[in-house]
């Protein structure tokens, strides 16, 4: 539609008419006068309707450019050489079509100028990589989600599994600080080496996954020497005989692998004694009385194969065990088939391969399949993933990961260092607020503390860390991550903003069971000073605490206790006979702890364990040197000189000797606790008459 | 008519464009079409016995890619604030936005709107929000384009705060 054109010569019009542009003057009260003819976008949306006078009401078509119109008086009020553009905004053609508009205003040649233009391709090229990167970013915050979904469910996992297991090694710790009838402390030793093995394994799943999550398969393969397939069946079998005892089964290592070849694969020891161990279980459970189960293995060239044969069942209705995560086959129902994962993607991690079939003569066989140490494949087979398992997608080289991942960056990076700082150089009993919120674990972290010398208050939840806070003031906390109302990682960042306001630092150490799923990582961010993972030695929590306060070598100067110069060359019972508290907690401790070396001194002896025997009777004469005990101190170390010499003539009454010996330092230790007991004195020379171990035989 | 200007707030993929197409034209699609730039649409209502043009400016949802052009918001009447309620983030990127628009449409009336409450195996938003929202005096109401839940209303209750 041709229009009165203004001073426009046939170039300009040429021009604009290439370009697509609707071109206007503005002539005030927000009409305005086309410039050249209206381009055929602008036909098509029912914008190029002119009053009789030439001019349009723009603003009154368009509601996008009446807003606009705001922003371009002001420029053109300005007579400003600037000019402005308004954004994109969408109009509906011909058939709903969109059109993507935009208005820009410019001041020109003492005019105000209004240009329409329909930058449709630039619009589509906008649209489709802006639906791209956000369909992108949906993705992978739905990714993150489901990560994070299945991270907690797994933590929530470990937390329950964690929790009760620390509690029950715990309990079997405490009772096998007393001395006990030998069954008891049989099934004492036994109910401790499985809480271990529990723990251990779950450590162990732990790591696996957190390789997973972390994209860094095999990086378990430490540089250690290359474990012997054939020692480590024989070592399995050795350890589980008794178990598989008192089931009435048969273990035995297969009599026709010929010990002197070489049968060093690619692994680590500790692993692979896991795998073995998780099939000879397996075969534990499955296995009737009077059957056998044989261990062995089997050269094939560059691999070998170890197998564990059963005489069970088999697979009778050909549901073999998946070795997938929560996959065990129904025949061998009753766990959870966590072992068997594990197995597998130990084995995987390793370059080697796993199976189970049945076997011609009854019975399944178990077997896996590992490289000749030194003849790893160029590219391992890769771990499995989670999303081949539990139908997840595959975490190793999604976005979110990373972003996880970089938690554990620069900033806690820097945490970790100033954590580290040493605060003080001198030893001294510190005083722990401990958040805990099951009373067994309270227990018991109050009974290793106070071991150490340190006073512990504990609180079952972060609501009751901060009042207490208030109340009171502590050396350091123990954080528990997981407790009610206020947990771990909240408590810790309402302290850190608090002391924001006073400039204090109060450390603290978190407890987390998940600490390889990232706890640590979390623990750290939050404002924690170190994290301690579940379950942990006591020598951890102890070393970490003081790692903290201390500079190191002045715990290891003091030997867990003050060290000034009045205490040279006194004992350390004379040093603190002032303190009747503390020489009481430290004979409590000490009649503890002693009954237990003395109770394995005697099992040492009994089965004539010289190594064990040594070292017992080595750590047991250190120890009543602090009461300046002699005669049980040369007791111990003849039994300790015979252990070294693997002697063991004599060595009943060498122990009856030391048992005797001790009997009358335990009864004048017990003198000390008792109310009346005046300050402490040296007890080595007082006398007892009945001989501990005579009384406990019986 | 008397004319209201309501604008739709929120970061993207929230459902703005789908709450506008179910008043509007009541459809709705499961694609997700990302809006560039600003639509506008116009809806006939009755509101407290008044006929009324609702404007309704389907703005782009600010992101890392776009930021939110403020001068879009000069003459609103009211604004419709749109979070999805399964994704707590963009719940949080609703409270920034509205932060932000106050310091500029403080008397402005606005409904908080927690979009998609179909999904409900999927909802993040904890029951606390909405009583903490309500507490500032905010109107929250849960919705969903997709069954229509509350779609309606929130477009009226707003009319509702526009007339007061």
């Amino acid at each position: 539609m041709a229009t009165k054109s203004m001073n426009t010569g046939p170039l300009i019009e040429a021009l604009l008419r290439s370009q697509g542009l609707a071109v206007f003057t503005h002539v005030g009260e927000g009409r305005f006068r086309p410039i050249g003819n209206f381009p055929d976008w602008l036909v098509e949306i029912g914008g190029a309707n002119p009053a009789p006078d030439g001019t349009l009401e723009l603003g009154e078509r368009f509601p996008f450019v009446e807003n606009f119109l705001i922003e371009a008086q002001q420029l053109w009020k300005a007579e400003s050489s600037e000019h402005k553009n308004s954004g994109l905004w969408i109009e509906k053609g011909a058939g709903g079509r969109e059109l993507a508009l935009e208005a820009s205003a410019l001041w020109l040649l003492g005019e105000p100028i209004l240009i329409l233009r329909n930058p449709q391709e630039t619009y589509q090229d906008q649209a489709r990589w802006l639906q791209t990167a956000r369909q992108s970013r949906l993705k992978h915050d739905r990714l993150g989600r489901e990560i994070q979904k299945k991270e907690i469910l797994l933590h929530c996992i470990v937390h329950d599994l964690s929790q009760p297991l620390s509690a029950m090694r715990g309990c079997f710790s405490c009772l096998n600080l007393e001395a006990q009838p030998g069954a008891i402390h049989k099934l004492i030793e036994t109910g401790l080496k499985q809480s271990r093995l529990q723990e251990s394994m779950i450590r162990e799943i732990l790591d696996a996954f957190s390789e997973e999550l972390a994209g860094q398969p095999g990086s378990s393969q430490k540089a250690s020497a290359p474990p012997d397939i054939a020692a480590n069946a024989l070592e399995v079998v050795k350890d589980y005989t008794a178990a598989f005892e008192d089931k009435g089964v048969r273990i035995e290592f297969d009599r026709d692998v010929d010990r002197s070849r070489d049968w060093k694969v690619v692994g680590d020891e500790s692993r692979l004694r896991r795998v073995f161990a998780n099939l000879v279980e397996n075969s534990l459970r499955v296995s009737p009385p009077n059957t056998t189960v044989v261990i062995g293995a089997i050269d094939e060239d560059r691999f070998v194969r170890a197998f564990v044969d059963d005489e069970g069942p088999g697979f009778p209705n050909g549901q073999a065990p998946q070795f997938s995560l929560l996959g065990k086959g129904p025949e061998h129902g009753g766990k959870a088939g966590l072992g068997l994962y594990f197995c597998r993607i130990t084995v995987e991690g390793w370059g080697g391969a796993i199976g189970c079939e049945q076997r011609p003569t009854g019975g399944a066989r178990f077997w896996f399949r590992l490289p000749r140490a030194g003849q790893e494949p160029k590219t391992a087979v890769a771990p499995v993933n989670l999303k081949e398992q539990t139908g997840a997608p595959s975490m190793r080289s999604e976005p979110a990961v990373s972003r996880f991942g970089s938690l554990a960056e620069s900033g806690i990076r820097a945490r970790q260092n100033e954590a580290r700082k040493p605060m003080e150089t001198t030893w001294r009993p510190l005083r722990v607020l401990l958040a805990e919120d099951t009373v067994v674990n309270q227990e018991l972290m109050t009974i290793m503390l106070e071991k150490r010398g340190h006073s512990l208050v504990p609180v079952a939840n972060g609501r009751e860390v901060l009042r207490a806070l208030e109340r009171e003031s502590f050396d350091l906390i123990l954080m528990d991550q997981e407790m009610p109302e206020l947990n771990g990682t909240e408590t810790t960042k309402a302290i850190r903003e608090k002391e924001r306001e006073t400039g204090k630092h109060l450390p603290i150490v978190g407890v987390t069971g998940v600490a390889a799923m990232g706890g640590r990582d979390i623990c750290l961010a939050a404002g924690m000073d170190a994290c301690l993972p579940k379950p942990f030695q006591v020598q951890e929590l102890y070393e970490t605490i003081e790692d903290l306060i201390f500079v190191p070598g002045a715990k290891a100067r003091a030997g867990g206790g003050p060290a000034d110069s009045s205490a040279a060359n006194k004992t350390p019972l004379n040093y603190l006979s002032g303190n009747k508290k503390f020489v009481r907690r430290l004979v409590r401790v000490f009649l503890v702890d002693s009954a237990k070396r003395l109770a394995e001194i005697r099992r040492a002896v009994s089965r004539r364990d010289a190594e064990k025997l040594a070292s017992l009777a080595h750590a047991l004469a250190g120890s009543v040197g602090v009461f300046d005990a002699k005669s049980v101190a040369d007791a111990s170390r003849k039994l300790e000189a015979m252990g070294r010499s693997a002697d063991f003539n004599g060595i009943d009454a060498a122990f009856d000797l030391l048992a005797q010996e001790y009997v009358k330092l335990r009864a004048q230790l017990r003198g000390l606790l008792s109310p009346s007991a005046g300050s402490a004195k040296k007890p080595g020379r007082k006398q007892s008459r009945r001989p501990i171990h005579q009384k406990r035989r019986k | 008519m008397l004319q209201k200007k309501i604008c739709m707030l929120g970061t993207t993929a929230v459902g703005k464009t789908s709450l506008v197409r179910r008043f509007v034209e009541s459809i709705y699609s499961d694609d997700y079409h990302t809006t560039v730039g600003v639509k506008i649409d116009k809806k006939p209502v009755r509101v407290k016995d008044k006929d009324l043009d609702m404007v309704l400016w389907d703005i782009y949802g600010s992101d890392e890619f776009q930021s939110l052009r403020i001068t879009y918001l000069n003459g609103m009447s009211g604004y419709l604030l749109v979070a999805d309620g399964t994704r707590k983030s963009t719940i949080n990127d609703a409270l920034n936005i509205q932060e932000s628009v106050a310091k500029d449409f403080a008397k402005v009336p606005f409904v908080f709107l927690l979009n998609k409450v179909d999904l409900k195996d999927e909802w993040e938003a904890g029951p606390d929000l909405e009583a903490q929202l309500a507490a500032r005096g905010w109107t929250v109401m849960r919705s969903s384009a997709k069954t229509g839940e509350a779609v309606e209303a929130a477009f009226h209750t707003l009319g509702e705060k526009m007339l007061r």
